[in-house]
Order: structure tokens, then sequence, then C-alpha cells
């Protein structure tokens, strides 16, 4: 972070886990000392409960939204944000400096960590948009699985905001809850919240200026992220893949709606991408042919749960990766882990118990096979 | 006094090995002897046959044995031994033979034609039935020795990296999409992100 930065108004408020080493950010730290102390891992406590049901979108509060989703495109920022994510095997935190230039990209720079190293994003403003959205509007999912609300006025780092909370439908909960600059309708803070209210993912500005520091010409920039795959997998294509034994559902479990699909690699090493979201919680489904390599699954931990066997990794995001039916299946979610958990019930898995019936059975259906000239 | 038969010098009469007077008191005995007369009359069809290569026919009584030998008997009582865990096949009993060669464990009357037909039926049909036991023993057998074997596929590891790169460049395309998880998510897989520390939730 420049050093032109320092003076500028500090965050207002903040949900704060434990913040890792922050190297290089040393304006922000003490003031992130502050909020860990006085809000250190009380992040659910804050999650809001309107407890609002069946209340419509307000037309405002939308338009709010749609200003939101609009404003990269034309405010330049730079500033310091905190990521934080919480999960059942605790919660993690991350200090980054971004500055986004409209039509060229947004810098991204994560400190470094006891863990991890530091590392510096590029993310390009072309970048691909969701291929199955089709004529849809960028925020009909969100408002087709929520009730969007305005939620009253606070400020971040200074500059006043406008709440706008996403409401689930049944129990009226606060799915999300989005702090928009009035000025600029930037993002300045947004939250996340599982079924029962709980904050799963959070992150807010502490600093913030509008402007960007990056130079006109695209030079000195860090690595960009890559593109997603170019081979789109069009209804036909998918119809096609689905008889072929790939699965390919229209939907997942929490109203998640297939919104992308997408092939990477070629031949046996082919990979079939979908992508699904409500609005919110995005999940991607990737399926590869073969069998799990579990001796080589590196950072995983096995979990059975129902009668499955799957390995997870926690994290941001969230993985899961098993293998069934000579297909593998791996699940990349930024999702509430009860979503994850229902994503993975409803996708096709081995038996785990292989008792003697199992086994007469699995070799049975294997024998057959041997002479069934379709197999 | 009547000659005694010619016995083995039957075989010297027909290769011409008799002197000059044995030939004669041997045909003049053969002249009068039937038994004698066929004897010779066989060996020599031997002889022509072996000198031709042709197979001679066997003899009456040699065929009505062999057909003795070939009706059924009594099933094989069942062995003492077996090898353990050897597998269920179906074996056919030796018809009418114990487990000393040429010896009939439960003897039969050959020459009685009022066999029923309805004994050999059932003993077919507990022929088939055994049979039809083992084939499905065996087949359950190897389906449980198939079911046992891993399941054969390609190894595959997922590319961490990579998938988790390309969740982020799909999903970073959606509304209010978080561009500092994105590139959290996209630098190096994710894995820059701190692991999670155990809060009390």
């Amino acid at each position: 972070m420049s050093a032109q930065h320092a003076g500028r108004a500090r965050i207002g408020s903040a949900a704060m886990p434990a913040l890792p080493g922050l190297a290089g950010f040393a304006g922000p730290v003490a003031l992130l000392a502050v909020l860990l102390v006085a809000l250190g891992g009380s992040a659910p406590a804050l999650a809001p409960t309107a407890q609002v049901e069946g209340v419509p979108s307000d037309a405002r509060a939308m338009d709010l939204l749609e200003r939101a989703a609009q404003a990269p495109a034309s405010v330049a920022y730079h500033g310091v944000q905190f990521v934080s994510a919480w999960s059942e095997a605790g919660s993690s935190s991350l200090v980054v400096e971004i500055d986004h230039r409209p039509g060229h990209g947004t810098t991204v720079r994560s400190g470094s960590t006891v863990e991890s190293p530091a590392a510096d994003t590029f993310l390009p403003a072309d970048g691909s948009e969701p291929s199955v959205l089709g004529s849809s509007g960028p925020l009909d999912l969100l408002a087709a699985n929520f009730t969007v609300v305005l939620a009253g006025r606070a400020s971040v780092s200074g500059r006043a905001a406008d709440i706008v909370e996403a409401q689930r439908a049944g129990s009226g909960l606060a799915a999300a809850r989005f702090w928009l600059d009035t000025e600029t309708a930037l993002v300045l803070r947004r939250e996340v919240y599982d079924e029962r209210g709980r904050t799963t993912r959070a992150s807010a500005f502490v600093e913030i200026a509008l402007g960007s520091t990056q130079p006109a010409a695209a030079t000195h920039l860090p690595p960009a992220m890559p593109p997603a795959w170019s081979d789109e997998v069009d209804y036909s294509d998918r119809a096609a893949m689905s008889t072929g034994g790939w699965e390919c559902p229209d939907e997942l479990p929490g109203s998640l709606d297939l919104v992308d699909a997408r092939r990477g690699g070629e031949g046996d090493n082919q990979i079939l991408h979908l992508s699904y979201s409500d609005g919110l919680a995005t999940v991607s489904l990737f399926e590869q042919r073969g069998v799990l390599d579990e001796e080589n699954l590196d950072g995983y931990s096995p979990v059975e749960r129902d009668g499955r066997r799957v390995f997870v990794r926690d994290g941001v995001p969230q993985r899961v990766v098993w293998s069934a039916g000579g297909t593998v299946f791996t699940v990349v979610a930024d999702a509430p882990p009860a979503t994850v958990d229902a994503v993975v019930a409803a996708l096709p898995h081995d038996p785990v118990e292989d008792g003697g019936w199992h086994r007469l059975g699995r070799g049975l259906d294997r024998v057959s096979s041997w002479f069934n000239p379709f197999g | 006094m009547r000659p005694e038969h010619l016995g083995e010098r039957i075989s010297a009469l027909v290769d011409g090995e008799l002197g000059h007077q044995a030939r004669d008191r041997a045909l003049a005995h053969v002249a009068h002897c039937a038994s004698c007369r066929a004897a010779l009359d066989a060996e020599r069809r031997i002889k022509d046959a072996l000198a031709s290569g042709a197979t001679p026919a066997p003899s009456e009584d040699f065929t009505r044995r062999l057909r003795m030998l070939a009706e059924p008997g009594e099933p094989v009582p069942p062995r003492d031994r077996r090898m353990p865990f050897a597998p269920i096949v179906p074996t056919l009993p030796t018809p009418g033979r114990s487990r000393r060669m040429g010896r009939r464990t439960a003897p039969v009357d050959r020459h009685d034609s009022r066999r029923p037909a309805e004994h050999r039926s059932a003993r077919r049909s507990r022929f088939a039935a055994v049979g039809a036991l083992s084939a499905v023993g065996l087949m359950l057998g190897t389906a449980f020795a198939a079911g046992g074997v891993p399941e054969q596929g390609r190894p595959v590891l997922p590319p961490a990296a990579e998938l988790s790169v390309e969740h982020a460049a799909t999903t970073g395309g959606l509304p209010l999409s978080d561009p500092a998880f994105d590139a959290v998510t996209a630098s190096f897989g994710g894995l820059s992100f701190p692991p999670p520390r155990a809060t009390d939730r």
C-alpha cells in the first residue's frame, strides 16, 4: 500500500475473527487488532435477523443493488480490505490491498502470513460472464431466491452507506447484507450468513479512497487470473453428455441453479465444469472420468457421513472430492456448510459399507458387464 | 481214439510252420472237428486282416462284454477326501465303476431288459440338479471374487489449483461477486488463505 493512503477514514464497525500476521500493512494493523479485541470471533452474534417473512423485495433496495453491480464499471477505487471466512473447522482471515480501475481490472495484493506467502493477483475487467444465464438479468437469481429490502444506514470507513439485506424467503433470516456507498454504490462491506444466521463470510474496507493508483498502461502488473475455460457447453451438449453418463443437473439443493457449463482438458483428461448459484452462494461441480487417486490426495481429510465417504478440505473455498461409478467429482463451494453437505449428498456415491451382499452385487454387475456388448 | 484239438498248433498251421506229416494230421482233424475249423478260420481272417491293414472285427463275445461294461450302474459314492475351498464343479459319476477299475460297485442284472425308464429319468434329474447347483455356486463364487477386486479405472488426482482458479474465474462474473475472495481463491488455488483457526461458534 502506498503512503498516500495514510490518514484516510477508518472503518466504523467490523466483524473480525483472529487475523494472521499482516506484513506490509502497518497502518491498518493497529485498528484491526483493536477490532479483533472488541469483536474477536463474535461475528455470528452480529448476524442480523430481520424475521420478515413473505415481504416482497423493496424496489429501492433492488435499484441500489443494480447500481452496485454496475458501479465497478465506472468508479475507480483503492484501499485496504479484510476478508474473513468461518466454517465448522474455525475461521480464516486475510488483509488485502485492492486497487480497481474501470475497464482495466482489479489488483489484489495479499500480505504474507505465517502459513502463506504474499500473493498478487490481477483480475482483468473483461472477465467471462456466466454462459447459461441467458437473457436473465444479473440480479434475477438473487431476487428469485431472496427478499431484498433496505435495512437502514450506517458508516463504513467514514463514508455514508445504505444497508441492503437479502432475506431468506422461508425464515426471513438475513442471508446477506451489503453496505453500499451512498455516493457511488460501491460495496463497502458485505456479510453472508448461513441458514441459522451465523456469519460465514465477511469483507469490508478498513480504508478506501476513490481513484486508482494503477498505471494507465498495462505494465508491471501482477499475473492475471486465467480466464474461464473457453469451451462452453450448451444445452444440446449437456443433453448428449448426460446420456453419456455425465451428471448434468439443472439445479442442486439449496435453490442453486445452473448458471454456467464449460469443458476443459482433452480426451481422457476432459473435465466438465458446472457452476451453480442462488444469487449469493456459488458452487462449482467438476467431473472427470476415472477413480480418485486417494493415496496421493494431499491436504484432504476423509469424512464418512450418512453412508458416503468423501474427502474434505476446509478453507476458502471449501473443496470436497470423491469418486463414484467411474467418475471423480470435485465440489468447490463458496456456500454455507449445510448447503455444501446437501449438494454433495444429492450427487452419486458408491456405498461405503462393503459387506458380503454389496460385494456380491458389485461382482454380479461386473461379471454381467463382461458379457454386455453395449457395456 | 479221437485226436485232441489243435490248440496252439492252429497258429503254426496258418503260418505254415508245421511239418508235412503234422500238417496232414492237423488238416485231417480240422475236417472232422468243427471247433478247430472255426478257430482256424478265425485265425486266418486275423492274419489276412493284419496283412491288409484292416481292423479286424471283434468277436461277438468280446463285443458283448464291452456292452456290459458300458451299461450304467449306481452312482459312485462320494469321495472321502475333498480339497479345502475347492470350487463346486459338476462331476459325472463313472457309470458302474468303483474306485477299483473293473469292479462294479452295484451289480445290476445286465441282461435285465425290464429296467424301469423312470429310474434312468430320475437319475438324469439328479445329475441335472447337481449340475445346475454347481453352476450357480460357481457363478456366485466368481461374482464374489470379482466384487472384491478394486474398481478398475484410470487413477485421477483433481488439479486443485486449476479447479479453484476456474471456479473463481467463472463465479467472478456473477453480480456483486467479491473481487478479494476471487483473488484469494485464484492465488495458488486458494492456498494462500490461512487455514481455519478453531473458534467457538
